[in-house]
Formats: C-alpha cells, sequence, structure tokens
C-alpha cells in the first residue's frame, strides 16, 4: 500500500515506518502535543520526549495494548511482544529528540499540526479505501471511517482550544500557564488519547495477523489480510474500538450537543433497521 | 418509612437505586421506533427528571454492537455475491451502465442466492431485506436517470451503508449521554456462579443464553453494590413475563418502564438493603456471585 502522508520515511523509524502502523504516527503525535499543551502547559516539553520517559511509556502502553488481543497459533505472544518492544525502544534511542525539539520553531507549531490534520484528512480517506475490499471485514473500513470522522472533529476542538490558550497567554507561543481542566474537558481528552490508543492497536492487529511469522511482522512490505481471521477474534479488537470512538462522541456531545436525528425510513436504513433486529433471533 | 402522600419517593429511588436498560430499549431509542415512543421517552424523562443512577450492563452494550456488526456484515455479503454473481454470469459491472434491463440481472442473481442461501449461511429473511433496499435503491436511479456503472451503484450502496453505521453509532452514544450512563465493562461485574444460571433459566424460565447472562450481570452487581437494581425492558415474551419468577429467587426487579418506578419504591419502602433483604427471605445470594474474587467483601 503506498502511503505520501507526513514525512516519517527516516531509515531510522524502520519497524514502525511499515505502512499501516504509519497512519497511526499523526494520530499519536497528537496525544503528545496535546498532553503537553494541557497537562504540561507547554508545548514541546523536553520531559516529555526524555528517553527514559519514552521507555517507560512504551513498555506500559505496549503491555496494555496487548493485553487481551489475540495472537494467531504460528506467533508467540511473549516473545512477539518482546520483540517489537525492543525495536520500538531501540528506534528511539537512535533519534535524537533533544536536537529535534530544539530544531522546531514554536510559532510554528500551530500552523503545522493545521496542516497535519488537513494532510491528514485525504491521507487517512486512502488508507480507509485500501481495506474496503475482500482481504477484510467490512466493519473495519466502516469503523475507521467513523473513527476520523470523530477523530477530526475531536482534534479540531482540541487545537482550537489550545488556539484559544496560545492566544491568552501570548508571553511566548511556546509556554503557556498550565490551564485548568475541567472534569468534562478531562473526559474528552482521556476518550480522546483512548480512542487513538485503540486505533493504533487496531493497525497492530492487522499486521499480527497478516504476518506469516516473527520476521514477517518486522518487514515493511507484506500481504495484508484478515480473512483467515474469526468473528470472535476480531470482536477481542472492533468491539473496544467502536466503543472508543462512541466514548469521544459521549465526550464530544457534552460540548456540542447536536441534534441526534436519523433517518431510518429510506431503504438503506430501513434494511438496516430490519437486520439488526432480526440479528438476535 | 414515612409516606409519601402517595407519590413515589425519586429521592428515596435515586439514593438507593440504579436503573438499567435492556437492549430493546437501545434500540428504540436508536431507531426512533413510534410504537414504543412513550415508553423510552417515559424511561428517559424518569432518569433526567430525577437524575436516577443508570447502568449499562456489558452484555446489553455488546448486544447492541454485536447486532449492528452483524447487520452490517449481511448486507454488504450479499452486495458482494449479487456483484460477483453479475460479473460471473452477465459481464463487469465496471461496463454496465445501470438502466431498466439491470432490474432483470438482480431477478435472476436474487433467485439464485435464494436458492443456494443455506450453504452461504444467508437467511432467507435476510436476503429478503437486502433485495427489497437494493432494488428500490436501483430503482429509484433508473428512474431518477442516474447514469453510473453498476460497480458505482454497489459502491453508493456500501457508502448509504456507511452513513447509516455511523448514525447508529452515534444514537448509540448519545442515549448512553442522555441519561448519564455508566457503560460498566467486563472487569466492573463479579463473575456469575452456575447456581444462578441455573435458577434463572430452570426457576425463572429465562431460557435465552444471552438474557440469563445479562439479567445475571444484572443482578451481580446489585449485590456488588447493595442497592436495589431495576431492569428496563419492553420484551413481554422472554423477561418481562417471567417478572415475578425472577423477583422471588434473586429480588431483580425487572419490568417495563412503566412500571419500574412503583417496584423500586415499594423495595426501598422496605428500609433494607439487597443484602440483608436477601437473608431475611432466605435467598442464598452468596451461591450467586463469586465474592471470593473481589477483596472488598467476604
Amino acid at each position: 500500500m503506498a502511503s505520501d502522508g507526513i514525512d516519517v520515511n527516516s531509515s531510522s523509524l524502520g519497524f514502525l515506518s511499515s505502512d499501516i502502523l504509519k497512519e497511526g504516527i499523526r494520530p499519536f503525535l497528537m496525544t503528545s502535543y496535546v498532553w503537553d499543551a494541557f497537562v504540561n502547559g507547554k508545548v514541546l516539553e523536553p520531559k516529555t520526549y526524555d528517553k527514559s520517559v519514552l521507555t517507560f511509556w512504551v513498555n506500559t502502553t505496549l503491555e496494555k495494548l496487548f493485553n487481551g488481543m489475540p495472537f494467531p497459533k504460528h506467533l508467540d505472544k511473549e516473545s512477539t511482544i518482546r520483540r517489537i518492544r525492543n525495536e520500538v525502544i531501540r528506534e528511539l534511542s537512535s533519534c535524537d529528540l533533544e536536537k529535534f525539539i530544539k530544531k522546531v520553531d514554536p510559532q510554528e507549531i500551530e500552523a503545522f499540526i493545521n496542516k497535519m490534520q488537513v494532510e491528514g484528512e485525504t491521507q487517512f480517506g486512502k488508507f480507509i479505501e485500501f481495506f474496503r475490499n475482500e482481504e477484510f471485514p467490512p466493519i473495519l473500513w466502516m469503523e475507521l471511517q467513523r473513527f476520523k470522522d470523530v477523530y477530526l472533529e475531536a482534534s479540531l476542538f482540541l487545537m482550537e482550544r489550545i488556539g484559544a490558550f496560545f492566544r491568552r497567554y501570548k508571553k511566548s507561543s511556546a509556554h503557556l500557564r498550565k490551564p485548568r481542566i475541567s472534569r468534562i474537558f478531562r473526559e474528552l481528552i482521556y476518550s480522546f488519547f483512548n480512542s487513538i490508543f485503540n486505533f493504533i492497536r487496531v493497525l497492530f492487529f492487522v499486521e499480527i495477523w497478516s504476518s506469516k511469522d516473527i520476521e514477517d511482522l518486522f518487514k515493511k512490505e507484506k500481504e495484508l489480510s484478515l480473512k483467515n481471521v474469526d468473528e470472535a477474534t476480531l470482536e477481542a479488537v472492533i468491539i473496544p474500538f467502536h466503543d472508543s470512538t462512541n466514548q469521544l462522541i459521549m465526550a464530544l456531545y457534552k460540548f456540542n450537543k447536536k441534534a441526534a436525528k436519523s433517518d431510518f425510513n429510506d431503504p438503506v436504513g430501513w434494511a438496516l433497521k430490519q437486520l439488526v433486529y432480526q440479528a438476535g433471533t | 418509612m414515612p409516606s409519601n402522600n402517595g407519590k413515589i419517593n425519586i429521592n428515596l429511588i435515586k439514593s438507593f437505586c440504579t436503573l438499567t436498560p435492556d437492549a430493546n430499549i437501545i434500540l428504540h431509542f436508536i431507531f426512533e421506533e413510534e410504537h414504543f415512543k412513550l415508553k423510552v421517552d417515559h424511561f428517559l424523562s424518569l432518569i433526567s427528571s430525577g437524575e436516577i443512577p443508570c447502568e449499562i450492563m456489558p452484555g446489553v452494550n455488546r448486544e447492541v454492537t454485536k447486532r449492528l456488526f452483524s447487520a452490517v456484515k449481511t448486507y454488504i455479503n450479499i452486495c458482494r455475491f449479487i456483484k460477483s454473481w453479475i460479473k460471473e454470469h452477465i459481464k463487469d459491472p465496471t461496463d454496465i451502465i445501470i438502466n431498466k434491463d439491470v432490474l432483470q440481472f438482480f431477478e435472476d442473481a436474487f433467485s439464485d442466492l435464494f436458492s443456494s442461501h443455506r450453504r452461504m449461511g444467508l437467511r432467507y429473511r435476510d436476503i429478503r431485506v437486502v433485495e427489497d433496499a437494493l432494488v428500490n435503491l436501483l430503482y429509484r436511479d433508473i428512474q431518477g436517470n442516474v447514469k453510473i456503472s453498476l460497480e458505482d451503484f454497489f459502491r453508493k450502496a456500501e457508502d448509504q451503508l456507511s452513513k447509516k453505521f455511523e448514525d447508529f453509532s452515534y444514537r448509540q452514544s448519545i442515549f448512553a449521554s442522555k441519561i448519564n450512563a455508566n457503560i460498566l465493562r467486563e472487569t466492573d461485574i463479579l463473575p456469575v456462579t452456575r447456581t444462578l444460571e441455573t435458577i434463572l433459566e430452570n426457576k425463572c424460565g429465562i431460557r435465552d443464553a444471552e438474557d440469563r447472562s445479562q439479567l445475571g450481570e444484572t443482578i451481580s452487581r446489585m449485590y456488588q453494590t447493595n442497592r436495589w437494581y431495576g431492569f428496563v425492558s419492553t420484551d413481554y415474551t422472554h423477561i418481562i413475563n417471567h417478572r415475578r419468577e425472577i423477583e422471588k429467587y434473586t429480588q431483580l426487579i425487572v419490568d417495563d418502564p412503566l412500571y419500574i418506578l412503583y417496584h423500586l419504591d415499594k423495595a426501598v419502602n422496605t428500609c433494607i438493603h439487597p443484602r440483608e433483604s436477601a437473608t431475611k427471605r432466605k435467598i442464598p445470594y452468596g451461591e450467586f456471585v463469586r465474592f471470593s474474587s473481589w477483596p472488598g467483601i467476604v
């Protein structure tokens, strides 16, 4: 699958630059940006990118990410996770993050993120298109499509808030006063992170179940398919993904109570309704 | 307990009870079912007016989502079958511009599917539903003089489903928001024992395993939190008609939204919590749930 989004083709990114996981990087970068702005009250806070912090983060995140995720019989779960963790940590160690942070002009971060969002929308569309064939269950592209819409709405909302902080405390765009976060806003940030986490979990799932063996998993190019994955196995990741997107909708709804009207009387809506009712009988 | 001038004591219910909806309440809300509108609205107003705590059981949430997934899978599989049948027996759908003759292709493709549906793991009535929708869409496009290829027509049919999928999920989330519900995870519920499942099946007459599992989760939660729980449903056949037995053997209150508060009011007016009440009524609640897996309770 070709992907020409943000430039993550650096050789140091190795495993993470596999075409499918690359799409997870953009949302992932948003989490550290939002985290820095709202939790640290700064953007590009060096302590967020400290190697020991990142290593700790990788360990705990991967543990949570693979918890409850079914693995194919031909891959040993424990050793595969160990190998993934080592690869990620090795790659992080080879990047000079401090140098990278110093190089970025904080004044341009907002513009950069906005540009990334616009590019992301197109890229994401292409990415979803890739899953729209018989190699993948149809629910996958529909969930990804839905995630895209909700994720973009949420990140736009968060970016507006961060922008407002920038404007209010414009002593230096890189140094915000630590904002006070309300309970519902905290819920929104948590749901935002959780939905991205579940999105990345789905990407790992596709990679893992498409790999013939452990070496195949670390190849950048391979045939991706979930044709041989049974329903129960898929549900172990797709239901939490569905729930996490719903949770994000609920958190956004507290700020923007959009009308929940919808029409299930047109032919397709009617069919969906009948099939849902008939599904349990 | 002082009487409340013949009124239901909402404040007491708010303090000592939790409501939990069945999947059919959520589905009626999502689809805005005219037939159940009054019941669903009544349920929503009960919660919002009294701020009664509400929880959605993991099994109920899972059932709603799994029904949606199953519906999507059926619809797309049928679309894909029809498309590949036309490709095999007529010509590539990319090379066909839709017109009235396509109706004949659909009729033939569907009749072939009806004769082989069991082999493909599809149900007759599901195929009928998708046929109704697709032919309706096709007819509208033909009569509306829409000039697209048959390939694009199928894509459009999938896109429309994707839109409905989003609408469904949006309303699923909004339902939880409107009742300010806590959506529980499996880990929030103490495991239910075989004893409780047997009681629900043999003494309460709950034949469906999924219904038993959801009622079991609610009973577990009731004894775990020691609050009275009201399981709200519109399913008389499988659930509500068995409400007396369920209450007798487990103390769980199960009813239609119209009557649920009346029964919860009766429960709170006993002035005792579910565990104490169970002990008094010699209901062996300790055998229903694996309390040992929860350090808070011995």
